[in-house]
């Protein structure tokens, strides 16, 4: 389980102190489906990177299964989202030099690919549909191909949570749907937790936990079933 | 992540291509430059080695062709303790050889005439002891000629051939081989004819070579050569080390120094590339910090990619080097020694410069903030 608690985050550019966040709680349980919306400069992203560890709150604990890592220091971050976070990018963020096969295993580069590590990337992204694009470039992938291999990659640790930021805002309306379509699979079949930037409300269903983020606040707008 | 640095390398195929001949030409200069100074200094040695008598000549004079000593004083240095024989010598550049001239001053050729008295030759020691044909001058020569192994190679000489120089016709008896190149382009010849030849009046000869019974006192029985004869300087090959060993080392820290400027050359241009490349990739490093790389990672991959990098720039400078040697080892006049260790030396430089030229883009690639590097 992840819980933020009073979480706020200030950057200071130049003198003026900006509150991106303002004091968000959040609870995310095993099974999760969550949707946060909010116009841009909501703070969401902002969100997002302090859950997954990508920065570190200005004030606020962010507890992952009872552990507080914005105590954290950057190493144990790192290693902290090597193990336990999956991320998905708006852009995509793939390596252009590299295969699908060989972005999908690297977040483990560091501690070496061993044969089942293959296999398991190779699995993932059968499931994908990606099994005739394994020695593809990002290149050579469509919009929806890349956003595909990009979901493996986030698996590929077997995480705890995927955090995907505007994961359909690169994409059109039917590729995004089946993007969506994917995950909500892996989060029924996998009983996997995904947090959900997004501005497209048309994808949210009604079992989905949804907030609504504004000026640094969170809200939580409705709980069905 | 070996494998990923290299693949990394081979992104940009063409600028690691002109980063590796950077580094190679670099390394190439290193090896070459360090060679030839090596080179040299084993040729000028060696030379010495074959040398054990003494240089008597006029004092002041800057080579045996413009010294002028009185032929008659050869009788008196004879009776110097422990001199065993006296060879009055005339020197002079061979100019011309079968009608050919010889252009001015080239490292390839340049071809001197030694005369020498063939009634006394028996007792010289200096090129008699590296016949390697036919015998050596002897009493009644007039037109004989014993000829260095370059000369015969230079000029297709065997026993028997004829030889013209500077206008005058001889008869090759023999051929001598000391090994050194410089030393093994003379021509040996009766002192008269050396006399018309280098212009001197009877009774004046170039200088004095003197063969003692012990090496070991040569620069003893010099000195006293030189309190008896305050007109001449006499030298031993030790006095001629000592003298040439300042030039030596002087054109030692020259080359040094040249080698070193193309090295540094070759270590700014290592870090501009990885500059470069990483200011490019500044995106990527923030995604593989984000997926879960720590700084060390991410240091650690563009470290190892300039290494990579060295350590093809030194293989490329091996080669370069290699070639650049061999090439110069049909011009120059002395043996060009290709020591193992000196390739060595510009290998492990390259790697060095290579990983030390990585070290400050790697250190700035880590420090990327990865939410701010993904964002650009």
């Amino acid at each position: 389980m992840i819980v933020l608690d009073k979480v706020t985050k200030v950057y200071k550019v130049g003198e003026t102190e900006v509150h991106a966040l303002k004091g968000v709680s959040l609870k995310v349980r095993p099974g999760d489906f969550v949707f946060i919306v909010g116009p841009s400069g909501s703070g969401k992203t902002t969100l997002l990177e302090i859950m997954g560890g990508l920065m570190t709150p200005t004030s606020g604990r962010v507890l992952i299964d009872g552990k507080d890592i914005s105590k954290f220091n950057d190493w144990q971050l790192s290693l902290f989202r090597r193990n336990r976070i999956g991320f998905v990018f708006q852009n995509f963020n793939l390596i252009p030099s590299l295969t699908a096969l060989e972005n999908v295993l690297v977040p483990m580069i560091p501690e070496g690919i061993t044969k089942s590590l293959e296999k398991r990337a190779r699995e993932l992204l059968k499931e994908m549909g990606l099994g005739h694009r394994l020695h593809h470039t990002p290149g050579q992938l469509s919009g929806g191909e890349k956003q595909r291999v990009a979901i493996a990659r986030a698996l590929i640790n077997e995480p705890l949570i995927v955090l995907a930021d505007e994961p359909t805002g690169e994409l059109d309306t039917a590729t995004g749907a089946m993007i969506m379509d994917y995950m909500r699979k892996l989060n029924k079949e996998n009983n996997l937790s995904f947090v959900i930037v997004t501005h497209d409300v048309e994808y949210i269903r009604k079992s989905d936990k949804l907030y609504r983020i504004k000026d640094g606040l969170l809200h939580h707008v409705r709980r069905v079933g | 992540m070996l494998l990923f640095s290299l693949r990394n390398l081979a992104r940009s195929r063409t600028r690691t291509l002109i980063m590796v001949i950077g580094i190679g030409i670099a390394v190439a200069g290193f090896i070459g430059l360090v060679s030839f100074s090596h080179s040299i200094k084993t040729t000028f040695h060696e030379s010495l080695d074959v040398i054990s008598g003494i240089m008597v000549m006029q004092k002041g004079a800057v080579d045996t062709p413009f010294s002028f000593v009185d032929e008659d004083d050869s009788a008196k240095i004879a009776k110097v303790y422990g001199v065993k024989t006296v060879i009055p010598q005339i020197t002079g550049v061979a100019r011309e050889i079968d009608g050919k001239k010889i252009s001015g001053i080239s490292f390839t050729g340049m071809y001197s005439f030694l005369g020498e008295d063939p009634a006394k030759a028996e007792e010289e020691n200096l090129l008699r002891q590296y016949l390697s044909e036919g015998r050596y001058l002897q009493e009644g020569d007039e037109n004989a000629a014993v000829i260095g192994r370059k000369i015969a190679e230079d000029y297709n000489k065997r026993i028997g051939s004829t030889i013209t120089v500077n206008g005058y016709r001889f008869r090759v008896v023999g051929i001598y081989s000391s090994g050194i190149d410089f030393m093994d382009s003379m021509i040996v010849i009766p002192i008269e004819k050396a006399r018309k030849m280098a212009g001197l009046p009877k009774g004046t000869v170039n200088d004095f070579y003197v063969e003692v019974d012990d090496p070991k006192k040569a620069g003893a029985i010099a000195g006293i050569i030189e309190d008896l004869f305050p007109e001449y300087q006499a030298s031993t090959s030790q006095d001629y080390a000592e003298e040439m060993g300042g030039v030596l080392s002087s054109i030692d820290m020259f080359f040094l120094a040249v080698a070193g400027i193309a090295l540094a050359i070759g270590g700014i241009g290592v870090l501009n590339t990885m500059m470069m490349s990483v200011a490019e990739r500044k995106k990527e490093f923030g995604v593989l910090r984000a997926v879960g790389w720590t700084d060390d990672d991410v240091m650690k991959m563009i470290i190892q990619e300039s290494f990579f990098l060295g350590l093809l720039g030194g293989a490329a400078g091996m080669l370069l080097g290699y070639l650049a040697l061999a090439g110069a080892a049909g011009v120059m006049p002395f043996k060009i020694v290709a020591e193992p260790t000196i390739f060595a030396e510009g290998l492990l430089l390259s790697v060095v410069l290579g990983v030390a030229g990585g070290l400050y883009p790697a250190w700035r690639a880590s420090r990327l903030e990865p939410t701010i590097a993904m964002r650009d």
